[in-house]
């Protein structure tokens, strides 16, 4: 009887941790998906990301749920994963036609706005940098970790696109 | 909230995806875990195979090993009896370099590449051909995004392009007699289509050895022997589901030159190349790469280390031990006593570094602080390096 309560109470315990990482999932997803597609210009990519990110979070909730910020570790993940596939893409499948660079969501949005046009002129890492510092409000320093280079060229990254975008307002203005 | 912050959330806004069901998630999470049990099948299968192999050979060997000691086994990755080093890249001797150059490893003098091949678009992906005096790589060519496959002296003379392929054409290697390439051409079909082929350099003529997927038949080059043309695939094209994503996972495949079927040769082992003397292998590792509040991110995949082992995949050690930072891309010296790859270090932008095989000491490197991506280095003769940034 009491193993049985010990069963029990083991499967109460795993059901309940599964149904807050369940609320996790719903809770994030969306806006991480927004986030990096922004940054690949491409859905399906994005897609892959994400579930990839999520997947490794769920392997590891117990010690992620305890943490200050679980969507820091989630946000870690995912640019960790695109930083990977960014850099596969160029290295490995440069030597494989059409794969690298994959498509562009900002190529193909008509050019609305200018805002689009300036974020289809960016390049991937230039985006990355840009959605890191200004919308999730990383340091450089942190954000240069999650994609694997010095906080002086987050900056420059950053920096460049800020233009980028400063143009395009002026544009709009205009 | 800042003026940008302001207007990257309109635009973030305007993107609309669709939601992923949870269940979508749970099933991915269960191919994952049976494809590793899978695996983890697989490589006990083979351990015990190995193992067996072992003690029949013991027992065939009979006084070779006395009852009374063991075999010496092969040391595993993680048993490595080199000294532990703690290298600090900035102090590596070497130049920086701000564009594609060519670098003399023992004076460290730097010389930009001709006009006549930095002026194309978007040149990059360098083979050098066995004399060192003629270089293949791919540009941007009419007007179009993609690339074509072009051949130049070094000295930038005699420039001229080998394809004119619709949907482009990516260079692989030369084979060890400098007549020939192999490369991928756009093939008929879709965007991911390609053909295989054969080019002859000296007469254009193309000989298709297959068709398919780019994923089946990224960085193809010849074996040292001129006998195989070595492929890279994506694991997804292997029986086996891959345990982590399509492109983080590929094996080494073999096709005679012929053509025919390709071999399995290396498995997990990214890129992997054949010394000149054909004896040892060096290849890419996928390691650990981020820990974030004590806790690990990624697992098998966040990055690759170089590593090296026998040519018949044995005895595998990393070139430099105990380095922490990613490296990938290795190229072998024409004497193959060293490798120069490309070095990821966490704190610095990215450099190539020149590592002596022997010994696993970098000798020298070259920074590339402005390159936006990663920069990759062949060997032009075995003082001179070409640098793609």
């Amino acid at each position: 009887m009491e193993d049985a309560e010990v069963t029990w109470k083991g499967v109460a315990e795993v059901v309940a941790v599964e149904r807050s990482f369940e609320d996790f999932f719903e809770q994030e997803q969306e806006r991480l998906l927004r986030l990096i597609w922004m940054v690949t210009g491409s859905l399906p990519e994005a897609e892959d990301i994400v579930q990839d990110a999520f997947l490794r979070v769920w392997e590891r909730w117990p010690k992620v749920s305890a943490m200050e910020s679980s969507t820091g570790y989630l946000h870690h993940a995912a640019m960790n994963i695109f930083r990977n596939r960014y850099r596969r893409a160029r290295l490995g499948l440069r030597k494989a036609i059409g794969a690298a660079p994959p498509v562009d969501a900002f190529d193909s949005i008509e050019a609305r706005i200018s805002v689009s046009r300036a974020l289809g002129s960016l390049t991937r890492k230039q985006r990355a940098a840009l959605v890191l510092t200004e919308l999730l409000g990383y340091p450089a320093d942190e954000a240069g970790r999650m994609l694997g280079v010095r906080a002086s060229t987050i900056r420059s990254l950053s920096s460049s696109a800020r233009a980028a975008l400063r143009s395009a307002r002026e544009l709009i203005d205009e | 909230m800042s003026e940008h912050r302001s207007t990257l959330e309109r635009e973030l806004e305007r993107l609309s995806p669709p939601r992923i069901p949870f269940d979508q998630l749970t099933r991915r999470r269960d191919r994952k875990h049976r494809a590793q049990r899978i695996r983890a099948g697989v490589v006990g299968l083979a351990l015990a195979i190995a193992v067996a192999w072992l003690g029949v050979n013991v027992i065939r060997s009979g006084d070779s090993v006395p009852a009374n000691e063991t075999p010496s086994p092969t040391p595993s990755p993680t048993e490595d009896s080199a000294p532990a080093v703690n290298i600090d890249w900035e102090r590596v001797p070497g130049p920086s370099i701000g564009g594609d150059a060519i670098v003399d490893v023992r004076t460290g003098q730097v010389t930009p590449l001709p006009a006549s091949i930095t002026s194309l678009r978007n040149p990059g992906g360098y083979a050098v051909a066995p004399g060192g005096d003629v270089l293949l790589f791919e540009a941007d060519a009419g007007g179009s995004s993609d690339s074509q496959i072009f051949v130049a002296n070094v000295d930038g003379s005699n420039v001229r392009q080998l394809t004119d392929a619709p949907g482009g054409a990516a260079a692989g290697g030369w084979s060890p007699d400098g007549t020939t390439i192999v490369a991928n051409v756009g093939g008929g079909g879709g965007r991911h289509d390609i053909d295989l082929v054969l080019i002859d350099v000296a007469t254009g003529e193309t000989t298709v050895l297959t068709s398919g997927s780019d994923r089946e038949f990224h960085s193809p080059h010849f074996s040292s022997d001129g006998e195989l043309i070595l492929i890279s695939r994506f694991q997804k094209y292997r029986e086996l589901e891959a345990p982590y994503p399509e492109d983080q996972g590929s094996d080494v495949y073999g096709m005679p030159v012929e053509g025919g079927d390709a071999a399995l040769v290396f498995e997990d082992r990214w890129n992997a190349t054949f010394s000149p003397d054909g004896r040892t292998i060096v290849y890419e590792q996928m390691v650990v790469v981020l820990v974030y509040e004590q806790t690990v991110v990624v697992e098998n995949g966040g990055g690759s280390e170089v590593w090296l082992a026998d040519a018949d995949g044995s005895n595998p050690r990393p070139l430099v031990p105990n380095d922490e930072w990613f490296g990938d891309t290795p190229s072998w010296s024409p004497d193959g006593t060293r490798i120069v790859y490309s070095k990821h270090p966490h704190d610095l932008d990215s450099l190539v570094a020149v590592v002596d095989v022997a010994s696993g000491t970098p000798t020298f490197s070259v920074l590339a602080p402005g390159s936006p991506g990663s920069p990759v280095a062949v060997w032009l003769d075995d003082n001179t390096l070409l640098i793609d940034v």
